[in-house]
C-alpha cells in the first residue's frame, strides 16, 4: 500500500505573517498553542474544519497551507 | 502544558493518592474484621462510597492546587482553560483504554467468581479494576500529548 502524509506550510506561512507567534494563530482559530506546535510538527493531522480555519486566517487555499503526498508503491 | 495535559497530569498523581489510600483502608478495616459476617458487604460498600467521594475531592483539590503551582512557577498571568479538537480525540482514546482494562477487571471478577472465590474478593477485583482503569486512561492521555497524536 503506498504511504501517505501531509504536510503543511504553517511555519513559513506565520514567518510570512511578521514573525506570527503560535500563540497568536491558535487564539485566531480557537485551539491551544500545543495543537498548533503539533500541526507544524506533524504530529496532529487537523479536522477539515480547523485545517480551513488556519488557511482562511492566512488567506490561502487550503493547498497552499496543507499537502497531501503518496509514495508509490 | 495545556490545561487538558495538566489535568491528565493531576489525575495520574490523585489516582495514586486515592488508590494508597483506598488500599490503606480497605486492608485494615479487612484485617479488623470489618468485612466478615451477614453485614460485611453493607460496610465494604458504605467504605467504598465514602473513599468514592474522598477520591473525588482529592482530585478537585489537586487540580486547583496543580493549576495555582502551575501559573506561579511559569508566570502565565492569565491562565488558559481551552480545550480543543485534539483534547477531544486525546480524551476519547483515554476512555478507551478505560473501557479496556474496566471489561478485563470484570470479567477477571466473572472468571474468580466461577472457581469459587468469595464475591468481597470478587468486588474487590472490580474496586482495583477501576481503579487501574482510570490510571491507565490519564497515562494513555499524557502518552499522546507527550508523543503527539
Amino acid at each position: 500500500m503506498a504511504r501517505a502524509r501531509i504536510t503543511n506550510q504553517i511555519r513559513r506561512l506565520r514567518f510570512d505573517a511578521g514573525e506570527m507567534t503560535q500563540k497568536d494563530l491558535a487564539n485566531a482559530v480557537g485551539v491551544t498553542r500545543q495543537t498548533i506546535m503539533a500541526i507544524e510538527n506533524a504530529k496532529y493531522f487537523p479536522s477539515l474544519e480547523l485545517a480551513f480555519q488556519i488557511a482562511r486566517h492566512f488567506n490561502k487555499p487550503l493547498d497552499q497551507v496543507f499537502q497531501f503526498e503518496q509514495d508509490p508503491a | 502544558m495545556s490545561f487538558e495535559e495538566r489535568n491528565a497530569v493531576t489525575g495520574i498523581l490523585a489516582g495514586l493518592l486515592s488508590c494508597a489510600v483506598m488500599l490503606v483502608v480497605l486492608v485494615q478495616k479487612s484485617g479488623a474484621g470489618v468485612f466478615d459476617g451477614p453485614d460485611g458487604l453493607m460496610h465494604w460498600a458504605r467504605t467504598v462510597l465514602w473513599l468514592i467521594v474522598f477520591g473525588i475531592a482529592i482530585v478537585i483539590v489537586m487540580t486547583i492546587l496543580f493549576n495555582i503551582a502551575y501559573a506561579i512557577l511559569t508566570g502565565e498571568k492569565k491562565p488558559d482553560f481551552l480545550s480543543d479538537e485534539r483534547d477531544t480525540l486525546i480524551g476519547l482514546r483515554g476512555i478507551q483504554a478505560t473501557l479496556v482494562v474496566l471489561s478485563a477487571g470484570i470479567v477477571m471478577a466473572f472468571i474468580a467468581l466461577a472457581f469459587g472465590v468469595p464475591v468481597l474478593t470478587a468486588l474487590n477485583i472490580v474496586l482495583a479494576a477501576c481503579a487501574v482503569s482510570s490510571f491507565a486512561s490519564e497515562v494513555t492521555k499524557l502518552i499522546l500529548y507527550r508523543r503527539g497524536f
